[in-house]
C-alpha cells in the first residue's frame, strides 16, 4: 500500500509493470535476533497457511509477520539446523477457494503444520480436512466462531467475542453503563455469535441490551447505522466492526455530537497507528480493546517482534495487532520444535502442538495452550487502550473476559493444569 | 424520526446522484454502466490518498472527478464503440469487466486499511428540530436536484442535448442526418465519468471509503433508475430520495430494522412489474411490439435448429464419453488441490447450462442465477442435517425446491425481456444475498433455519458415503453435470426446444403458430432453476458449508460475463465457462499472480472476450471445426 502511489498510478494504465513493488527481501545477516548459528541449510521443514489477502479484506500482516520470524530463525541455523519453508496462500475471500486449498496443503507431505495464518472463510472448511490429514493449525487470529470450534484449530488472539465482552466489560464496570447497545455486521458466524456473548455478560450483571444492530457487511449509510443503535438511547455502544466501518459511525458519531452522550468502546481492529489519524482528535480518550500486548510495548518479545519487522519483513507490512498474532504463532511453533527435538515429522509436530501447556510470552496476558480440546480460546485476557495526542497508550491492563460461555474452557484448564 | 429521515434523505440523494448518471449516460449511448460506482470510488481514493499526502484541499478534491471522467472517456472512447452493434447485456457485462478492472487496481493499491474522507463540508452544518444536519449531506441533496435539472435543460434547450436524445432514440438515423455519434457518446462519456467522481467523493465522505462498497453500491442505485425506466430524470431523482428514505425509516423499527436494505430491491422490483402492467395488457390485447431487424452478427449467432433423434444420441453419447475419461483420467494425472478445482469447475457447469439456456434458446438474461444456487444449497443442508435422505434424494429436492422459486422467479419474464428482466432478476438476486446473509446457511442447529446459537457445535454437511473421498466425489459432480446437461440438451431437441426457437425469432410468429408463450417461458426458467438447484446442493456438499458471502448479487453478474466468455451458444462454450470461471484464476493464481491483480486480468480478460468472440471462446471452437 505504500508503494509510490502517484507513479503507480501511471504504471497502472499499463498495467503489469508492478512486480517491483512486491515481495521484500530479507536482509540475511549472520548475527541475528532469533539464533546464534549459521545461517540454516538443511532439509527444510515445510509449514503452511491460508491467509485472505485479497478480495476486500487484507488479513496479510499476519503471515508477513509469521515469514519474518521464520526468516530470522533461518538465518540464525533454523530448528536444528533445519530452516522452515514456509506456504502462504490466499484464499480471495471465496470459501471454495479456501476449501481447495487446504487440501493442497494437506496433499503436500512434506507439510507438518499450520501456523500463523488468518482468513475470513477458511476454518469452518479447513478444520475438518486438517482433522482428516493429522494435521494443526497455531492460527495467528482467529475471527469467525469456526475459528475457535475446531479440535485442530488453535488461535492466538482472543476472538471479536471475548473482545466485545471485554469491550462491554469496560463500558458497564469503567465507565458505569447501564444501557449497552452493540453494532455489528450481519456475517453469520461473527455478528450473531459476537452479540450473544455480550448479551450473555450483561444478563449476569442483571442488565439487558439497549439494542443490538445488524447491519450488512460493507456499511454504506453509517449515520442510519448509528441512529438505529440510538434507538434504545444507550449510554454506551460497543463497535465490533471492521476498523474501516468503525471509524465510519465514528464519523456519524461526531457529526451528531454524540462523544459526550455515550461511551464508545471498540474491539481491536480499532487498536491500529492510523486509526487516530483517520477519526481525528475529537475522539481523545476513545477507548479500544486490545488482544495482544501493545504495540509499542518495550517488553521482550515484543521488542523482539519490532526488530524482527524492521530486519525482515519490508517496510510496507503494517505493524499491527495481526502481525503481533503471526509473529507469536510463529515463535510459538519453533519454540514448541525446539523443545521437543527428535525427528520433525507430521505425525511428531502434530504430537508436539496438540501438547503445548502453559506457553508464555509477553504478548499474552495468561499462558497460551493448545490441549486437545473441541474448541479452544487460552487467549481469554485481555488489555484496554485510549486514544491519546493522535497515538494510544494503556488505559487497563490484563483483564479476565466474564464470558459466561468460557465457563467450561476454563473449568478445562484447571482440572488439566494447561496454563501450566 | 426526524433524524432518520434527514439520513434517509441523504443516503437517498446518492442513490438519486447515481441514478441519474447512469440512466443520462443509458439514454444517450444505450450503455447500462456498471462500472459507474468503480469509476466514482478510484476518484475518491485518489483524491483520500492526495489528502493523506499533503495536497491542498481544493487540487486533491478536483482530482477525483478528472481521474473518473479520464478513466471514463478512455473507455467509452475506446473499448464503448466495439461493442456498440451489440445486444445491451453484452454491453453492461462488458462495463462490468471494466469495474472489475478498476476494483482490482483500487484492492490491490490500497489495502483495507482504516480511512475516512473528510471534505470541507463535513465539520459545517445546522440543526434541525434538534439533529444535526452536516453540509455534506445538504450537499448531496443540492447536487442530485441539480444534475437532474440541468441536464433536464440540456437535454431539452441545447442542441447537444437534442443529438442526444436523437442518439438516443435511433443510432443509425441519427449519424444519417448528421449527428457526430462518436463526439456526442465521448463528451457524455467523460461528463458522466465527472458525475461518478463527485459522487465517489460525496459517499466516501457520508460513508466508509471502500473500493467494493463503493463499486457495488451501483447495484442498489440501479432500482432508483429502474424506476424511472431509464427514461424519467424526475422519477429516477425521485425514486432515489424514496428508496433512501424507506431504506432509513426501516432503522426506526426494531421489526424492520434487519430487513432495511431490502428496500432498493423490493422496490425496484414492484415499481418494474407494477408499470409494466400496461404493457402486458396491450399484449394480451393482440398489439405486438414490431422490433428492429436483428443485425447479421446475432443471426449467426443463433443456436443450432432442434435435431432428430440420432443428432441427440450423438451429443449425448459424446458426453457420456467425455465424462467417462475425465472421471478416469483426472484423478491419475492431476493432484489433490486440482481435483478439488476441476470439481468446482464441474460444479458450475451446471447453473452455467441454465444461464445459457435462457439466454441463448430464449433471449432472456436472468442475473439471480447465484442467490438459485444458493437456494438450492441452503435447502440441501438444511434436509442433510434434518432427515437422513440418500445424498441424490437430496440433490433431487433441493433442485426440486428451487424449481419452485425459479417459477417465482421466472413470472416477471411473462412481462418482461431484455434490460428489464435483467435488471428484475438483478433486484431479487440483491433481495437474496440480503436474506441469506440475514439468515446464515444451515450448521447443524435446531429451528427453521437451522443455525447453532449459544454453546451448540457448529457441523459440516457429510459427503455422500460412496463419494466421500474428493475423488469420488469429483466423479460424483461430473455425473451430475452430465445429466444435468442431458436434461437440457433433451429439451432443447424436443418440442420445448422448438417452442423456444419461435419464441426467440419472435413473440409474434411464436403466437401465431400456437406456441403457449407462457407456460413455455415459464418452462424454461424451471428448468434452468432446477438443475442450478442441483449444483448448489453438490457445492453445498463439497465443502460441507456455505457462506453468504458466496452468494452476492455480483457474483450473478460475474457467472454471466462468465458465461459469455466461455459462450452461450452451444455445449462447448457451456463447458468451457466452467474453465474460464474456475480453473483459470486457478491457474493464475498457481503461477503467483497476486488475488487483486488477478481481478485485473480477469475483467481485462471478459472485456476482451466480449469484444474479439461474440459468441464466446466455445463459439470461436465451434466455428473452427465447422468453417462458414
Amino acid at each position: 500500500m505504500r508503494c509510490p502511489r502517484r507513479l503507480v498510478w501511471w504504471a497502472a494504465a499499463m498495467a503489469l509493470v508492478v512486480s517491483a513493488c512486491g515481495t521484500g527481501q530479507d536482509g540475511g545477516a549472520a548475527r541475528t535476533a532469533c539464533g546464534t548459528g549459521a545461517p540454516a541449510t538443511g532439509t527444510p521443514i515445510t509449514v503452511g497457511a491460508i491467509v485472505t489477502a485479497s478480495g476486500g479484506i487484507d488479513f496479510s500482516s499476519a503471515t508477513k509477520a509469521a515469514k519474518a520470524y521464520f526468516d530470522c530463525v533461518n538465518a540464525g541455523g533454523g530448528i536444528g539446523g533445519r530452516p522452515v519453508e514456509y506456504l502462504v496462500e490466499d484464499d480471495g475471500l471465496n470459501p471454495q477457494k479456501a476449501s481447495a486449498l487446504a487440501t493442497k496443503l494437506a496433499g503436500n507431505r512434506d507439510l507438518v503444520a499450520l501456523v500463523g495464518g488468518s482468513s475470513f472463510v477458511a476454518c469452518g472448511v479447513s478444520g475438518p480436512i486438517w482433522e482428516q490429514n493429522g494435521l494443526f493449525d497455531v492460527l495467528a487470529v482467529g475471527v469467525p466462531r469456526a475459528c475457535f470450534e475446531s479440535p485442530r484449530i488453535a488461535p492466538v488472539n482472543a476472538g471479536p467475542r471475548v473482545s466485545a465482552v471485554a469491550a462491554a466489560q469496560y463500558a458497564v464496570e469503567v465507565k458505569g453503563a447501564r444501557r449497552v447497545a452493540q453494532i455489528s455486521n450481519r456475517v453469520p458466524g461473527v455478528g450473531d455469535w459476537t452479540q450473544d456473548g455480550v448479551r450473555a455478560y450483561l444478563r449476569t450483571k442483571g442488565l439487558t441490551s439497549a439494542g443490538d444492530v445488524l447491519h450488512d457487511p460493507g456499511i454504506k449509510d453509517a449515520t442510519a447505522v448509528l441512529l438505529e443503535a440510538m434507538r434504545g438511547r444507550p449510554d454506551a455502544i460497543i463497535l465490533q466492526d471492521p476498523a474501516p466501518d468503525d471509524a465510519a459511525i465514528l464519523k456519524a458519531a461526531q457529526a451528531q455530537g454524540l462523544k459526550d452522550k455515550v461511551t464508545f468502546v471498540c474491539l481491536t481492529p480499532c487498536y491500529d497507528t492510523t486509526f487516530p489519524g483517520q477519526v481525528g482528535s475529537y475522539w481523545e480518550g476513545f477507548v479500544s480493546n486490545s488482544e495482544f500486548t501493545l504495540l509499542d510495548a518495550g517488553t521482550p518479545d515484543n521488542k523482539l517482534w519490532r526488530r524482527v519487522m524492521d530486519e525482515y519483513a519490508d517496510d510496507k507490512a503494517p505493524r499491527d495487532s495481526f502481525a503481533q498474532g503471526g509473529f507469536l504463532a510463529a515463535k510459538i511453533f519453533v519454540d514448541t520444535l525446539a523443545k521437543a527435538g527428535g525427528t520433525i515429522d507430521r505425525a511428531s509436530v502434530s504430537r508436539a502442538l496438540s501438547e503445548i501447556k502453559g506457553y508464555r510470552s509477553d504478548l499474552l496476558c495468561a499462558p497460551w495452550y493448545f490441549g486437545r480440546a473441541a474448541r479452544h480460546n487460552a487467549n481469554h485476557d485481555t488489555r484496554y487502550v485510549t486514544m491519546k495526542g493522535g497515538g494510544w497508550s494503556k488505559v487497563k491492563d490484563c483483564t479476565p473476559t466474564q464470558d459466561p460461555d468460557l465457563a467450561p474452557l476454563l473449568r478445562e484448564e484447571k482440572q488439566s493444569g494447561l496454563t501450566g | 424520526m426526524l433524524p432518520f429521515v434527514i439520513s434517509g434523505l441523504a443516503l437517498g440523494a446518492v442513490y438519486a446522484l447515481s441514478g441519474v448518471g447512469i440512466v443520462v449516460l443509458y439514454r444517450a449511448t444505450g450503455v447500462l454502466n456498471l462500472a459507474y460506482g468503480a469509476i466514482g470510488a478510484i476518484g475518491a481514493l485518489l483524491s483520500w490518498q492526495l489528502l493523506q499526502d499533503g495536497w491542498p484541499v481544493a487540487p486533491a478534491l478536483m482530482a477525483a472527478p478528472l481521474l473518473s471522467a479520464l478513466l471514463s472517456g478512455l473507455y467509452g472512447g475506446l473499448v464503448g464503440p466495439l461493442v456498440a452493434a451489440r445486444d445491451p447485456l453484452v454491453k453492461a457485462v462488458c462495463t462490468l469487466g471494466f469495474a472489475l478492472v478498476l476494483l482490482g487496481l483500487c484492492y490491490w493499491t490500497w489495502s483495507d486499511d482504516p480511512r475516512t474522507l473528510t471534505l470541507p463540508t463535513d465539520t459545517a452544518g445546522f440543526d434541525v428540530g434538534g439533529s444535526r444536519v452536516t453540509l455534506t449531506q445538504a450537499l448531496a441533496l443540492v447536487l442530485a436536484v441539480a444534475l437532474t435539472g440541468g441536464t433536464a435543460v440540456l437535454l431539452r434547450r441545447t442542441a447537444f442535448g437534442t443529438a442526444m436524445r436523437a442518439l438516443a432514440d435511433d443510432r443509425e438515423i441519427s449519424a444519417l442526418l448528421g449527428v457526430r455519434i462518436r463526439r456526442v457518446e465521448t463528451v457524455t462519456w467523460v461528463a458522466g465519468g465527472a458525475v461518478a467522481g463527485l459522487t465517489g467523493l460525496v459517499l466516501g465522505s457520508l460513508t466508509r471509503l471502500e473500493a467494493g462498497t463503493l463499486t457495488f453500491l451501483v447495484i442498489a442505485s440501479l432500482s432508483a433508475g429502474v424506476v424511472g425506466r431509464f427514461r424519467s430524470l424526475p422519477v429516477t431523482l425521485a425514486a432515489g430520495l424514496a428508496i433512501g428514505l424507506a431504506e432509513a425509516l426501516g432503522g426506526a423499527w426494531e421489526q424492520t430494522a434487519p430487513y432495511r436494505s431490502v428496500a432498493p430491491f423490493a422496490v425496484a422490483v414492484v415499481a418494474i412489474l407494477w408499470l409494466q402492467r400496461g404493457r402486458a395488457r396491450a399484449r394480451r390485447g393482440g398489439t405486438v411490439e414490431v422490433r428492429a431487424a436483428e443485425p447479421a452478427l446475432s443471426a449467426r449467432a443463433r443456436p443450432l435448429p432442434p435435431g432428430d433423434v440420432r443428432s441427440v444420441l450423438r451429443v449425448v453419447l459424446g458426453l457420456a464419453a467425455g465424462a467417462a475419461a475425465l472421471a478416469v483420467l483426472v484423478p491419475l494425472v492431476v493432484d489433490g488441490y486440482w481435483v478439488r478445482v476441476l470439481t468446482s469447475a464441474v460444479i458450475f457447469v451446471i447453473p452455467a447450462a441454465g444461464i445459457a439456456l435462457l439466454y441463448a434458446r430464449l433471449g432472456l438474461v436472468s442475473l439471480g442465477q447465484v442467490a438459485l444456487l444458493g437456494v438450492g444449497g441452503w435447502v440441501a443442508l438444511r434436509l442433510a442435517f434434518a432427515t437422513g435422505w440418500p445424498f441424490p434424494v437430496v440433490v433431487l429436492a433441493a433442485g426440486a425446491v428451487t424449481c419452485l422459486v425459479g417459477i417465482v422467479y421466472g413470472l416477471p419474464a411473462l412481462r418482461l425481456s431484455g434490460v428489464d428482466l435483467a435488471l428484475v432478476t438483478l433486484m431479487a438476486g440483491g433481495a437474496f444475498q440480503v436474506a441469506f446473509s440475514a439468515t446464515g446457511f444451515p450448521d447443524g442447529g435446531p429451528g427453521f433455519l437451522g443455525r447453532v446459537a449459544g454453546s451448540g457445535t457448529q457441523q459440516a454437511m457429510p459427503r455422500p458415503s460412496m463419494a466421500a473421498s474428493d475423488t469420488g466425489f469429483f466423479r460424483f459432480a461430473v455425473l451430475c453435470a452430465v445429466l444435468a446437461l442431458v436434461l437440457v440438451v433433451l429439451h432443447q431437441r424436443g418440442r420445448p426446444g422448438r417452442a423456444w426457437a419461435a419464441i426467440r425469432s419472435g413473440e409474434a410468429g411464436a403466437l401465431a403458430v400456437g406456441v403457449a408463450l407462457t407456460r413455455y417461458k415459464v418452462w424454461a426458467f424451471a428448468l434452468a432453476a432446477f438443475v442450478t438447484g442441483t449444483a448448489g446442493a453438490l457445492l453445498a456438499a463439497n465443502t460441507g458449508r456455505l457462506d453468504p458471502i458466496s452468494f452476492r448479487a455480483s457474483d450473478s453478474v460475474l457467472l454471466f460475463a462468465v458465461v459469455l466468455v466461455g459462450g452461450a451458444y452451444g455445449l462447448t462454450g457451456v463447458v468451457l465457462s466452467g474453465v474460464v470461471g474456475q480453473v483459470v484464476p486457478a491457474a493464475l493464481d498457481a503461477a503467483g499472480l497476486d488475488g487483486n491483480l488477478m481481478l485485473v486480468v480477469f475483467g481485462a480478460g471478459t472485456v476482451h472476450a466480449l469484444v474479439t468472440a461474440p459468441r464466446g471462446i466455445g463459439g470461436m471452437l465451434e466455428d473452427l471445426r465447422r468453417p462458414a
